[in-house]
């Protein structure tokens, strides 16, 4: 053997050796947990990623296959059509905050003085959180069916049915085609339905609140307010902050409860971005378009989520 | 012991690998994701091998004559799978499919426009050339519906008529007989005369955009007018079809506005309504509410406009076959079996009437028997008088494009209408704005 060999051998050895080592020090370090979770990350890479990279990559082509099998690239139009043309858009996109914030807020508001009650030394508490959890099981297109009975504008309605005989309506209320009443009806569905899901949350909150602080408070004289305002609360910002985000991202693409109680009407006056990607892409089979209020939607909410995570973030920096 | 780990990581990150390629192979549909039907490595010749269908039919009847027409195929050799599904739900489906390449070999099918436009559906005429199938058998209007473009995209098994439904005696009480019912101030007239405190002589489903745009589209061809076509020619008659929904507006329940089909329906078979335009798939909609408002409702082709004829449109529900099924002459072989008479008299009992001419009420009364059993007659009276009326008046249903975008339109401007927020002339000129950018694409 040659030393010219023998080096490159000895070189080549030592290289091999290093990425040996360093391959190794990788795998101890994030490469093993990297390939546990392999399957998982593969998974959202397929289902949730890639549709979302695609949605947006559609959204720049003018694709319509009923009425013409190519798909032709025309870059912003489809946004340029939106925001300037479709005199609709913006209107949806109100309705979309409406939801979003109304249902959301209502449902906090509600779902964290429901869980305080159902906190308390009731009588039958257990059945009662049973109970609780009715709504959020049934399912949405039940709820819908039960609602829309409710509201029916006619004299079979059971709201304009009661109302009628406690003498507060003369004339029956046609609930879900009125402007100014199809809001408050669907909010209150939505309350309805959603919030078993914050109670639920706000209970567990609650539940991890140690015992002797509300005893210390008591014993200091703060009353049932401050206490809830300086104790309870407090320790359960954590908590909301959570159970806004998550109630915030599944109200925003719950359609499915207004598209059974309202189809999106009157004409459009409940409609939200996401039943608009719906009628869009599977009524008119306007793709590209569908694709651009998709992508709308995603960076609305993607913005919104941020904006809250930023605010919670600098409340937190700011209490510590 | 750093030997035993080391493994224990190189075991890990196989399984990993291994459960990452599962969970792709799971994601892409296990291989059919190429366009190719599960019937692909099966005979195609007719004698044995595997197709789907889907099946929207969802009623219990439906289902058992899908179950049973399945163990007789069975029996030929010849596996079925159906795809049970709402009608709402298989254009959504299908859509989905037909971009992922994954159709299946057979649908049930009403309006072929969008599947047409998809480029997914195969024309029939080659394989009716070399059939025994008859289609001069085929109701009036029928074939024309699944034909665009001189090509037939489905084989009918149905024929469906939108008409005006009258409730007899509301009417009779009312001092008119459903025969002298023959202008569009007739039916005013007559829903006027109806209307007494919580009765309403009629009722106009516009809480949901395709039963908004159904009513006006049937109330169109006895006035010589086509919705999706808004020529100016046909000003006057938009004219006259407008002037007579606001002339209805005084006999109809205010909350009809939010009304989807359910409740019409509710409000018909409870007598709360007098008069409704829907179709011949009434009976299958009122008989579970009131077996017995079957016996007491008449149809007929929707009274004459100023400027037409009493027509009623007909349309149909028909089978297709995908082109990208891979086993059509199967697939043909077994759509002809659907449409023969003994099934399609099976069907037809169920819902709307038989789209060919050599299924009789006879052939179906065993049938009703058994899916109508509290309104047999009621149920063979209402398939006699609707094969009349498409006899005696029917017309092709004509395909519109874009129609699911325009029912939408149609919707918005009649709720602005007759809630008085907009006058006639706006409104009609809102109508041609929108269903022309339409129709223009």
């Amino acid at each position: 053997m040659t030393e010219a060999v023998s080096a490159a051998i000895g070189t080549g050895g030592r290289g091999a050796g290093r990425v040996r080592g360093r391959t190794g020090a990788w795998m101890r370090g994030q490469g093993f947990w990297l390939a546990l979770m392999s399957p998982v990350l593969l998974f959202l890479i397929v289902t949730q990623f890639w549709p979302l990279v695609d949605t947006s990559r559609i959204s720049v082509f003018d694709y319509q296959p009923t009425r013409s099998p190519d798909s032709t690239f025309v870059g912003v139009q489809n946004y340029v059509d939106l925001f300037l043309n479709d005199r609709r858009f913006w209107i949806i996109t109100r309705n979309s905050f409406l939801w979003m914030l109304g249902s959301t807020a209502v449902q906090v508001v509600v779902g964290t003085a429901g869980a305080l009650v159902l906190n308390m030394n009731l009588r039958l508490r257990g059945l009662w959180r049973g109970l609780m959890m009715v709504p959020w099981v049934t399912p949405v297109v039940v709820v819908a069916i039960i609602w829309r009975w409710m509201f029916d504008g006619g004299e079979n309605g059971l709201v304009n049915y009661y109302l009628g005989q406690a003498g507060l309506l003369s004339d029956p209320l046609v609930w879900l085609s009125s402007d100014v009443w199809v809001w408050p009806v669907v909010l209150l569905a939505s309350t309805w339905k959603g919030t078993p899901f914050v109670i639920l949350l706000v209970l567990a909150g609650l539940q991890s609140l140690p015992g002797e602080l509300i005893e210390s408070a008591r014993v200091d004289g703060a009353g049932a307010f401050k206490r809830f305002r300086y104790v309870v609360l407090p320790h359960l910002r954590p908590t909301l902050a959570v159970t806004t985000l998550i109630a915030l991202v599944t109200v925003w693409f719950k359609f499915e409860l207004i598209w059974a109680l309202t189809t999106g009407g009157p004409a459009f006056a409940t409609t939200i971005l996401p039943i608009y990607v719906f009628t869009q892409a599977f009524r008119d089979f306007n793709f590209g378009m569908a694709g651009a209020v998709a992508t709308i939607a995603m960076l609305t909410l993607l913005t919104v989520v941020g904006v809250l995570g930023l605010l919670t973030r600098l409340r937190k920096e700011g209490s510590s | 012991m750093s030997h035993t780990r080391r493994f224990s990581r190189r075991q890990a990150l196989m399984i990993g690998v291994a459960g990452g390629a599962a969970t792709l192979t799971a994601c892409t549909g296990g291989g059919l994701g190429d366009g190719r039907s599960q019937s692909d490595d099966e005979g195609g010749d007719g004698s044995g091998g595997s197709l789907e269908i889907v099946w929207p039919g969802t009623s219990d009847p439906e289902i058992a004559v899908a179950e049973e027409f399945g163990a007789v195929m069975a029996e030929q050799g010849i596996e079925i799978e159906f795809n049970f599904l709402s009608w709402a739900d298989m254009q959504q489906q299908l859509a989905v499919r037909i971009q992922a390449n994954d159709v299946p070999d057979i649908t049930m099918t009403q309006d072929v426009t969008d599947l047409v436009g998809l480029g997914a559906l195969e024309p029939l005429e080659g394989y009716l050339e070399d059939s025994a199938v008859d289609t001069t058998l085929f109701s009036p209007g029928s074939l024309e519906y699944s034909t665009i473009d001189g090509n037939l995209y489905s084989l009918p098994y149905l024929a469906q008529a939108f008409t005006l439904i009258v409730n007899e005696p509301m009417l009779a009480e009312a001092g008119f007989a459903p025969e002298e019912l023959r202008t569009w101030d007739d039916v005013v007239a007559a829903a006027a005369a109806m209307t007494d405190g919580d009765r309403y002589g009629f009722a106009y489903p516009l809480g949901n955009p395709r039963f908004a745009f159904r009513v006006p589209l049937t109330m169109g061809y006895s006035n010589n007018l086509n919705l999706g076509d808004p020529d100016p020619a046909a000003e006057q008659r938009w004219l006259e079809l407008l002037d007579h929904l606001v002339a209805l507006q005084p006999y109809r329940p205010a909350a009809d506005v939010a009304w989807d089909y359910p409740e019409m329906w509710q409000a018909f078979a409870n007598g709360q309504v007098g008069m409704i335009v829907a179709g011949t798939y009434f009976s299958a909609n009122v008989q579970p509410l009131n077996p017995e408002a079957l016996e007491t409702a008449v149809s007929m082709p929707y009274p004459a406009g100023p400027s037409g004829e009493a027509l009623a449109p007909v349309s149909n529900a028909g089978y297709a076959i995908f082109s990208g099924s891979s086993n059509k002459e199967l697939a043909w072989t077994v759509l002809q079996e659907l449409a023969s008479p003994e099934w399609t008299a099976r069907l037809a009992a169920v819902v709307n009437t038989p789209a060919r001419a050599d299924v009789t009420i006879d052939d179906m009364a065993d049938a009703v028997a058994e899916v109508y059993p509290d309104a047999v007659e009621g149920r063979l009276t209402q398939l006699e008088n609707d094969m009349a009326v498409i006899q005696t008046s029917g017309t092709p249903l004509k395909q519109i494009v874009g129609q699911p975008e325009m029912e939408a339109e149609v919707q918005e401007v009649l709720l602005d209408l007759l809630d008085g927020s907009i006058e006639r002339d706006e409104a009609y000129g809102l109508l041609v704005e929108r269903l022309g950018a339409i129709a223009d694409g």
